[in-house]
């Protein structure tokens, strides 16, 4: 089990379920996103649920058994990489581009019919230096977990709200 | 627990089976259908300016009607959540 955070814009009616993203250009496809650490989900609402002024953190435990966990499982990030150059390299010489995160981990769902595979963890780099207290460095990672089985969301309740 | 070498199993399956035309197909279903639907797509920009796109999997265009155009552009990609 894993604690973890999802934001959303502050609405009239507390949320009793975690919203499914569906934007096109959602990071690792469609599924329920949510923040391992609690001040990336404060820099997400923030600097990007702005539309009511004030957003919404909402924690729950997540079931991590079948979820590809790329930040600490050292397996899961040696295969996930393997896999990830596998697939572009594919995609560039069928199709002359590179493909997007997004469309690597679709393509593993989809075509690869990777249908036991609860969610992916992952990482990037935070590019904000008001959550680095060291200059230069950037030694926070911004992990997120995308949620594809909704059933591995557990005790999901509201967390904490603030103005954007 | 997951298991990896299954997972690696049927991703090599679907790689193999893949043709130019049909990973062209998925690819281009993937990155406009959300977008475009039929991959057409016709409206006006915050200028008044009449903006269409059609996508085709050789060269992706964007015209607006004071002839700007935008040929091949990278779509950009957010975090989400």
């Amino acid at each position: 089990m894993r604690r973890m955070y999802h934001t959303q814009e502050k609405w009239a009616k507390k949320l009793t379920s975690p919203i499914k993203c569906v934007r096109d250009n959602a990071w690792l496809g469609e599924g329920f996103y949510f923040w391992d650490d609690l001040d990336f989900a404060h820099q997400w609402g923030k600097s990007s649920k702005k539309n009511t002024g004030e957003y919404e953190i909402y924690e729950a435990e997540i079931d991590t058994e079948n979820v590809l966990n790329t930040v600490f499982n050292e397996e899961h990030y040696d295969f996930w990489l393997k896999q990830v150059e596998k697939v572009a390299k594919k995609i560039i010489k069928k199709t002359g581009t590179k493909p997007s995160i997004k469309e690597i981990n679709e393509y593993f769902v989809e075509r690869g019919e990777w249908n036991e595979v609860d969610g992916i963890m992952f990482q990037d780099i935070p590019m904000n230096m008001n959550y680095i207290l060291v200059q230069g460095l950037w030694y926070k990672k911004r992990i997120q977990l995308v949620v594809y089985n909704e059933k591995i969301i557990l005790n999901f309740s509201f967390y904490i709200d603030d103005k954007c | 627990m997951l298991d990896l070498k299954n997972l690696e199993r049927k991703l090599d399956s679907a790689l193999e089976k893949e043709s130019n035309a049909s990973l062209k197909e998925w690819l281009s279903s993937k990155r406009f259908k959300g977008y475009f639907g039929d991959k057409k797509f016709e409206s006006r920009t915050v200028f008044k300016q009449k903006a269409s796109f059609e996508f085709s999997t050789d060269e992706n265009n964007l015209e607006v009607s004071d002839d700007r155009k935008i040929v091949n552009s990278n779509i950009s990609y957010d975090l989400a959540a």
